[in-house]
């Protein structure tokens, strides 16, 4: 007796197609499970046997051998334990097959038969429907994000007998329907403020062009100035999410197995602070068994690196392929996969080890050749890639108790949707979201510069020695500060203030 | 012969009758090999067992069906797959299913108890 059923793996970012087959051969009574199974899937026995036991189903007395197919694919996780289950019971007769090849499965079974949520729901959903199936059964914690695919049936089972009642048409169970619209309005919240943050004209001003065009930003400045405080309130400015933002973001984190069942959207830009301590492999992705890192959990949102030089050497170089890119590859013996990491890099950091260089009111105790090995672990190929670098100087007395009024984040944050709206025009349906997603061709060919802004810019690469990577990311910074302006074409002004974030080059960053 | 061996015979005496009044057929008993050994192959409605039966005279030292541990039980398989490879010429064989039990029986004078278990390990 042979049965077969449609099920997906999970590889990265997407679901291939799996065919669990069943064959109930004869001989003396075994269960054997083939096609590459990791230890969670020879697991699956286990769980099976009892799940089909507690269900009020037989357990077959024959030889049983389940095949995973393709067999060069490696199957990872409890997910196969529902289709298992449905093509065990399919092949001893105890399941009705009529409606079988019109749905797809995956799950994981308790003991007692209820099926349990899984990891990367949302991609198996989009692999059904790429596979042409009617619909997916799915477990109902998972329902939700999987409803967010168009196009397919997801049906939400709670039980094996449940699954087993709607194949077999006993039970009508209707597909899982979500509001989407509502649950990406319900986000806005109350939280933190610009409004709390005293002084620091130059550095809002600066946070607010990254935030307009999308740039990376370093601030540097002594302890206590207010660095992480800009940073926490940068998402209080950044723009909602649009639904296919929402679902792309969402789809990373089914996959990292981070959505909970009362959150089936991730309706909000991500804001992911890691330790320092962090390993490469957590900031960008991979392991064993491949999961995305830092960078690809803030896809579309902040990745805040706080204390920048403490990170490891090898972590922050793991960044510059990601931040070129907009997205990770990680490659192993059977299989590539590429995560998506478009992230705003903010990061802060200190002078000087004691963080007193150029603070007015302390004096820096630090010896120069520790000054300069201190910011020698930002390399210099990751500093040319930071947009936006500024000096978050310490507050003096009068603006640290001084309690005049300060720009509110719902004040920044309509400047710097007007400056969106101007880019999702320029950009259309390209799916580049900001200007600094563009790549330098399409830099090239968006900023228009002024007469006198061309040679402003001749000036500065002269001056600076500027990179042509360099070069390209002022034009896409200066591009930000002229929507912001609400300019058609970029002003000597605006080139101008994109030169000064690169200041840094001026002084060099060996500390010179 | 020792009273543990005349306890085991009169066990697997009693277990056939035991499974003969429950319309088993009864197809080999003691089937042996240096390996090993199986006490009683049995069959009825498409199914052939493959029994082991333990015979107690107290309980100190477990309940009788307790003593089938995994040695035992590899012991059992592969004895079961030899005489599957002997018969595997006849046609009836090959429309029934195999399962692999145990009767267990508590003797005290005459039979304390005596337990079935069908499909006790696989």
């Amino acid at each position: 007796m042979l049965a077969s059923l449609h099920s997906h793996a999970v590889q990265g970012m997407e679901a291939c197609p799996v065919q669990v087959e069943t064959d109930l051969g004869w001989g003396l009574p075994a269960f054997s499970i083939v096609g590459l199974p990791d230890a969670a899937v020879r697991e699956s026995k286990e769980r099976v046997r009892a799940g089909m036991a507690n269900s009020g189903f037989e357990f077959p007395l024959r030889r049983i051998t389940v095949n995973l197919a393709p067999a060069d694919v490696r199957k990872e996780g409890p997910s196969f334990d529902l289709p298992i289950a449905l093509s065990l019971l399919a092949a001893s007769g105890q399941l009705k097959t009529g409606r079988l090849q019109l749905y797809s499965a995956a799950g994981e079974l308790s003991l007692d038969g209820a099926v349990r949520r899984i990891d990367g729901a949302l991609s198996i959903a989009e692999g059904a429907r790429r596979a042409g199936h009617t619909g997916v059964l799915l477990p109902a914690d998972n329902a939700g994000e999987a409803a967010l695919v168009e196009g397919i049936e997801v049906i939400a089972v709670e039980t094996l007998k449940q699954a087993v009642d709607f194949l077999e048409d006993e039970l009508t169970l209707s597909p899982t329907r979500v509001d989407t619209a509502a649950m990406l309005a319900g986000s806005d919240e109350v939280g933190l403020d610009l409004a709390d943050v005293k002084g620091q004209q130059h550095a809002r001003r600066a946070l607010e062009v990254c935030a307009a065009g999308g740039h990376n930003l370093l601030m540097i400045g002594p302890p206590g100035s207010g660095k992480t405080m800009l940073a926490r309130r940068l998402p209080s400015i950044l723009p909602p999410l649009d639904i296919r933002e929402a679902v792309e973001i969402t789809r990373i984190y089914s996959v990292a197995g981070l959505l909970r069942s009362e959150r089936s959207l991730i309706s909000r830009r991500p804001f992911r602070a890691p330790h320092h301590t962090i390993s490469h492999v957590g900031l960008a992705g991979g392991g064993g068994k491949p999961r995305p890192g830092e960078v690809s959990l803030s896809h579309l949102g902040v990745l805040f690196l706080d204390e920048l030089p403490e990170f490891s050497r090898l972590a922050l170089e793991t960044l510059r392929q990601p931040m070129e890119d907009g997205s990770v590859a990680i490659s192993r013996a059977l299989a590539r996969v590429t995560y998506p990491a478009s992230f705003m890099l903010v990061a802060s950091m200190n002078p000087c080890p004691c963080g007193h260089l150029g603070d007015s009111r302390r004096e820096c105790i630090c010896l120069p050749h520790k000054v300069a090995s201190y910011r020698g672990r930002v390399s210099g190929p990751l500093m040319d890639r930071i947009d936006v670098a500024v000096e978050v100087p310490g507050l003096d007395r009068d603006e640290m108790l001084k309690a005049g009024p300060r720009e509110a984040s719902h004040q920044v944050a309509a400047r710097v949707a007007g400056a969106r709206v101007r880019q999702t025009a320029r950009f259309g349906e390209r799916g580049v979201y900001c200007n600094a997603r563009m790549d330098s061709g399409e830099a090239e060919r968006h900023c228009r510069l002024q007469p006198a802004a061309l040679k402003l810019l001749e000036g500065a690469i002269d001056r600076l020695g500027l990179s042509a990577r360099a070069h390209h990311r002022i034009l896409k910074v200066a591009l930000t500060i002229a929507d912001l302006d609400d300019a058609d074409s970029i002003e000597p002004a605006h080139l101008a203030e994109a030169i000064s974030y690169r200041s840094i080059d001026r002084k060099g960053w060996d500390g010179n | 012969m020792s009273r543990r061996l005349e306890i085991g015979r009169a066990g697997e005496a009693l277990a056939c009758r035991y499974l003969q009044d429950r319309a088993y057929e009864i197809l080999a008993t003691n089937y042996r090999s240096r390996y090993g050994e199986i006490d009683v192959i049995a069959r009825r409605d498409g199914i052939v067992a493959f029994i082991e039966v333990k015979a107690r005279a107290s309980r100190r030292y477990g309940e009788p069906f307790e003593a089938v541990d995994a040695r035992k039980q590899n012991q059992i398989r592969r004895m079961a797959q030899m005489w599957l490879a002997e018969n595997a010429g006849d046609p009836e064989l090959r429309q029934c299913d195999f399962r692999f039990d145990v009767v267990s029986l508590r003797l005290d004078g005459g039979i304390e108890s005596i337990e079935h278990l069908e499909d006790a390990f696989r």
